[in-house]
């Protein structure tokens, strides 16, 4: 205090009287006083909203997708304010299942649904949505479904590479907030009375647009425009933007759009390639991503992208949204006969991770994830999963990140795995007899070489020596 | 299966091409759907009335209920007895109908429909029509709506017969070998996998469907014997079988790095008189086993 003073003099006389008013307190921070959580403060405080969480690497606030496996791979759940996209599979059969978990899980944690679609009325899609698993009894049988198809593989311990399966496997099936994130059982309905609790808003194209057989020339198919006016009003309507104060607990609203770009929308993107709306589903897009980041809501969008025929649309309406995922399922494709894929429904491809108030993204290192449905789960693997449990050769870490490698030749059987094997196995016998002494464990990176660890030989002769690649001659 | 192809409802598209053309099914179907006792409605674009009704016997053509848009498609005539708003205001006519029970619509075609009509708006028509049982809340019950449309394939591109067989319910596509035909089948079914199957048919002088089993395998030209595939372990230098006896080593043999239950017990057994941990090294050729330390020639 005496030092602000002596300054304060310097500065004037209002610098003085400044000083020796703040004598009088120890300090002129005040603490806030402890508030009962729900009141509406606009302070510095995050506002807890149910079902929601702060992103732990940028701090946004993020919602689940209603899938846990799905939220650990966009990096920890949706983002408010953002658009998920899910392309659909061919024959329509997954990306339904992945959307009424999405609204599952909006109506579990109490959040206001926003339902729209083409084909199907709204409140028949609600009727149809899985049951969350909520209490320890179906949690106990869940366990049990998940891990009754691993344990004939899991009999057979890995000798060689064990320690793979130290690695987490993608379901945290361990302690699941029950705040965030559930799991749902597929086989059965949402109870009734949990529907009837919750507050939703249902748009169904039939129903809002009449039938007439001319079309206005207008920059924006009136089906969009009729979607776009709805979603404006609710938004204003329940507050979800801040204009109209809310009393009670601030809330997220939750958006589902079904099969959009289809023709039954009114868009001819899917029938013809140069159609005189092309421009319409990216305008909405444009406008539908405006309307989500000035509000408190998160958009699922489902689109035929197999029947799109222009392809740049589908570029241009990847680099409009923010999260796309891709969905290809196996069904009448060859890869149904692969044995690689033989336990899994289909393919999951993450097109795009968000960048949302930060330079980089959240993009997983994993590629191959694929996906099953079993009687009443939807789990996303790690391909790699099933083909390390098999475990039929050693296989240097270079050597399985080409075969990870899409349509490698160095799949199993052909000649180029074979020599490769043997002449990896002639070196690493050498190596390998030098290694055992040094307990550490080495880091393996993708390439193939073999970083030695720390080791007593080092600075000889003024350098570090290093191991030999696998594919580099040694000198 | 193609027996049963109306009872599923919704759309049924019949995709043909020049070499199968499909319009004898279609008479066919039509015909066993008003044998059935089902309200047939036949909306007519691509040819006359007179040609469509030739080969049914009176019985059946006094079922049919045809809606003629071959003579006057732009209803240039203004007769009282044409339809107002064409062939959809026809179909959603049919729609509001309130007599309950079955009813097929037979589009013929719907390739003409689709060249004269913008495909979404068909693709809505359609989907309004086929889905009209499922919407509750109607006073009267309405029956099962079958639509069954002709789609010749060559005229369109991808686009338009990819978004109505998206729509379908069930989709067969015409084919065969040898003078006789066949239907792929492929049965949509809401929440579950699609089913395909084949089937080899005729169709008979007074349009009844004659389901046959496939064509003798020795004529397929697809069952030669395979070439056996290129072995890549026979040219080899080197060997990469392993014999009885070398299998029984490999897996007896303990690796340095497996984790066993007596390296477990090693570790975890506390060695007499050490009580650190020990770094076992074997010197290399190339190794300078200098014990001076090179840091003492700093000088700070």
């Amino acid at each position: 205090m005496a030092a602000v003073a002596t300054c304060g003099s310097g500065a004037g006389t209002t610098g003085s009287a400044v000083a020796t008013a703040s004598k009088s307190n120890v300090t002129s921070f005040q603490r806030r006083g402890p508030r009962a959580s729900g009141t509406n403060d606009s302070g510095p405080r995050l506002v807890s909203i149910a079902g929601t969480r702060p992103s732990v690497r940028n701090g946004q606030l993020l919602v689940s997708t209603g899938l846990p496996a799905l939220d650990q791979l966009l990096g920890g759940g949706l983002a408010i304010g953002t658009v998920l996209l899910i392309e659909e599979d061919k024959y329509n059969i997954y990306s339904p299942l992945l959307f009424k978990c999405f609204l599952a899980e909006g109506i579990v944690n109490g959040h206001t649904l926003l339902v729209a679609s083409a084909k199907e009325d709204p409140a028949n899609i609600l009727q149809e949505l899985p049951a969350p698993l909520l209490d320890d009894n179906s949690k106990k049988e869940f366990d049990e479904d998940v891990y009754n198809h691993k344990t004939p593989e899991s009999n057979i311990k890995m000798k060689i590479a064990w320690r793979y399966q130290l690695l987490p496997k993608m379901e945290q099936i361990g302690p699941v907030s029950s705040r965030f994130g559930h799991y749902y059982d597929a086989s059965k309905r949402i109870p009734q009375e949990l529907i009837e609790a919750s507050n939703w808003h249902g748009f169904f194209l039939p129903e809002k647009i009449s039938s007439t057989l001319k079309v206005e020339p207008c920059s924006l198919t009136p089906g969009y425009i009729k979607l776009l006016q709805f979603i404006q009003n609710i938004i204003y309507e329940e507050g979800f933007d801040g204009s109209n104060p809310q009393k009670k607990q601030r809330n997220v609203l939750r958006i589902g759009i079904q099969n959009l770009g289809s023709p039954l929308w009114g868009d001819d993107i899917c029938c013809a390639e140069n159609g005189s709306n092309s421009h319409s589903l990216t305008k909405f897009l444009y406008v539908l991503r405006g309307l989500l980041r000035t509000s408190l809501s998160a958009c699922i969008i489902t689109m035929p992208t197999h029947l799109i025929q222009n392809k740049t649309i589908i570029a241009r309406v990847t680099n409009l949204s923010d999260t796309v995922i891709g969905l290809e399922s196996f069904i009448g494709s060859e890869r149904e006969t692969n044995p690689l894929y033989k336990d899994y429904h289909g393919l999951i491809h993450i097109r795009q991770i968000p960048r949302l108030n930060n330079l980089i993204c959240d993009e997983s290192d994993v590629k191959d994830l694929a996906f099953k449905l079993k009687r009443k789960l939807f789990t996303i693997e790690w391909v790699q999963d099933n083909y390390l449990r098999q475990e039929r050769n050693i296989y240097p870490p270079g050597f399985s990140y080409l075969l990870k490698q899409k349509d490698s030749a160095w799949g199993e059987g052909s000649l180029q795995h074979s020599t490769f094997l043997m002449s990896f196995l002639a070196k690493a016998t050498a190596f390998a007899s030098r290694l055992v002494r040094h307990s550490e464990p080495l880091k393996q990176t993708g390439s193939g070489r073999i970083h030695q660890a720390a080791g007593p030989r080092l600075w000889h002769d003024g350098r570090r020596q290093e191991a030999p690649g696998l594919l580099g001659i040694p000198p | 299966m193609l027996d049963s192809l109306l009872s599923l409802g919704g759309l049924v598209l019949l995709r043909d091409s020049v070499e199968w053309e499909g319009r004898s099914l279609l008479k066919a179907l039509v015909k066993k759907s008003a044998l059935c006792g089902e309200q047939v409605h036949i909306l007519g674009c691509e040819v006359s009335e007179e040609e469509f009704r030739e080969g049914f016997d009176s019985d059946i053509n006094n079922r049919l209920v045809y809606h003629d848009f071959f003579r006057d498609p732009l209803n240039w005539s203004k007769t009282e007895e044409a339809l107002p708003g064409g062939p959809l205001g026809a179909l959603r006519a049919i729609c509001k109908r309130t007599d309950p029970g079955p009813v097929t619509i037979a589009l013929d075609s719907l390739s003409w429909l689709l060249l004269h009509l913008p495909c979404t708006t068909l693709c809505q028509a359609l989907h309004a029509v086929s889905h009209q049982d499922a919407c509750p809340g109607d006073s009267s019950p309405v029956g099962k709506v079958s639509v069954l449309g002709l789609l010749h394939e060559e005229l369109h591109g991808p686009g338009p017969v990819g978004a109505l067989s998206s729509l379908a319910q069930t989709e067969v596509t015409l084919g065969g070998t040898k003078g006789q035909a066949s239907a792929h089948i492929l049965c949509r079914r809401p929440r579950q996998r699609p089913t395909d199957q084949t089937q080899w048919f005729s169709i008979l002088p007074d349009f009844s469907l004659d389901l046959q089993e496939g064509p003798s395998v020795e004529s397929q030209p697809y069952s030669d014997p395979h070439i056996p595939p290129v072995d890549p372990t026979t040219h080899l230098t080197f060997n990469l079988h392993l014999s009885k006896k070398e299998r029984e080593a490999k897996d007896s043999l303990i690796l340095p790095f497996q984790f066993s239950s007596e390296k477990q017990q090693a570790l975890l057994r506390p060695r007499p008189g050490q009580a650190t941990s020990h770094i076992f090294y074997e010197p290399d050729a190339y190794d300078d086993l200098d014990q001076e330390d090179p840091d003492d020639d700093l000088d700070i």
